[in-house]
């Protein structure tokens, strides 16, 4: 029998698919469409193979994660222990700071912040003077009274 | 309007005529309007049959369209040992089946309407009759069920059901196009035809 024979009904059933069309006037514009892309040198806009082209390496990787899941749960594994042994690290008890930042916080306290303050900080009477009596009502007047004159408005 | 008649299709490895030739020739050179000519000559069966490959029309416009671009970008390496459109083929079906590799288990049908036509083939007017074990099955539930069909199948068999039942292509033609033998071909279109119609039973006569 003939293998046709077999699958006649299948065969019918994927005529179907030669009826499935694209939106009216696809056509008419597709060529142009792609003769516009070429004309403004612009690269296929999947990002993989931009990604191929410059990075090929990088590409090959990610691809492994999909291609192998063990190989995904592998790395992100790795990662986690990595990060685990930083925490595990950071945190243990005979962890001593780093001497180049005690040295540097020792000289810094004796000389650089006690000349500024004593050089550059106000005197404490001058910022209570400053900060205190802000509120508009307790404004001195600045001539103590000397020119001020009495207007009326009546006439 | 029917996509990739096979009775309109010119033999895809019978000696290119003069005009395509002459086409290629001056689209290498950079003549864009002979390229634009390419285009339009091959665009409906490079569309459909990244279409039928995808069951997705967005999918298969890009594609396309980057089928088209890259055939431009590497036309000074086409020696033309086979037709352009052979060649043309090859590139479509590649970028088509590493795109499916890459989107695997991420597939979204986004069909094509029927055209009026489909109502009146007389295939499907066979296959919705009173015979049809799934009567009561409409054109469009029919294409939904057969375009889930073909997405479950792997991507080498989906292909050759496509270029053998659907575009026309004889076995010979499909060997070039995949780069492999008659024999794989036919192993693989039986193949593909067993599961299909175990997947649609229910739509089919028996």
């Amino acid at each position: 029998m003939n293998e046709n024979e077999n699958f006649e009904s299948l065969r019918r059933l994927l005529a179907l698919k030669r009826h499935e069309v694209p939106p009216p006037g696809y056509f008419n514009r597709f060529s142009g469409n792609v003769i516009a892309r070429i004309r403004a040198g612009e690269q296929p806009s999947d990002a993989a193979e931009n990604l191929a082209r410059h990075a090929p390496w990088l590409l090959k990787f990610f691809q492994m994660f999909e291609a192998k899941p063990a190989f995904a749960s592998s790395f992100a594994s790795a990662l986690c222990l990595l990060l685990l042994f930083g925490i595990v690290y950071a945190e243990r008890p005979d962890a001593t700071p780093q001497p180049i930042l005690q040295t540097s916080q020792a000289d810094s306290g004796a000389m650089g912040i006690t000349a500024v303050s004593s050089a550059v900080a106000p005197a404490p009477e001058l910022i209570a003077n400053s900060f205190s009596n802000s509120s508009p009502s307790s404004l001195q007047p600045l001539f103590n009274g000397a020119f001020a004159q009495q207007v009326s408005f009546s006439h | 309007m029917i996509m990739a008649e096979p009775m309109e299709r010119p033999q895809p490895d019978s000696p290119a005529p003069p005009e395509e030739s002459e086409l290629v020739a001056r689209a290498r050179r950079g003549d864009l309007s002979a390229y634009d000519e390419l285009i339009k000559r091959y665009q409906e069966r490079i569309y459909a049959t990244i279409y039928h490959m995808t069951s997705n029309h967005e999918d298969a416009n890009d594609l396309a369209q980057e089928s088209f671009l890259k055939a431009y970008q590497a036309l000074k390496s086409f020696k033309g040992g086979s037709s352009f459109y052979t060649w043309l083929y090859r590139i479509a079906v590649n970028k088509t089946i590493n795109f499916l590799k890459q989107r695997k288990n991420r597939q979204h049908m986004s069909l094509n309407d029927l055209d009026f036509q489909a109502e009146h083939d007389p295939d499907l007017v066979a296959l919705v009759s009173d015979k049809t074990p799934r009567r009561d099955a409409g054109l469009s539930e029919l294409q939904e069920k057969l375009n889930a069909a073909l997405l479950k199948l792997s991507e080498p068999h989906r292909l050759v059901v496509i270029l053998h039942d659907v575009q026309g292509l004889s076995h010979e033609e499909i060997a070039k196009v995949m780069d492999c033998n008659i024999g794989t071909v036919r192993s693989r279109l039986f193949y593909a035809r067993q599961q299909l119609q175990a997947y649609l039973m229910d739509y089919l006569k028996t």
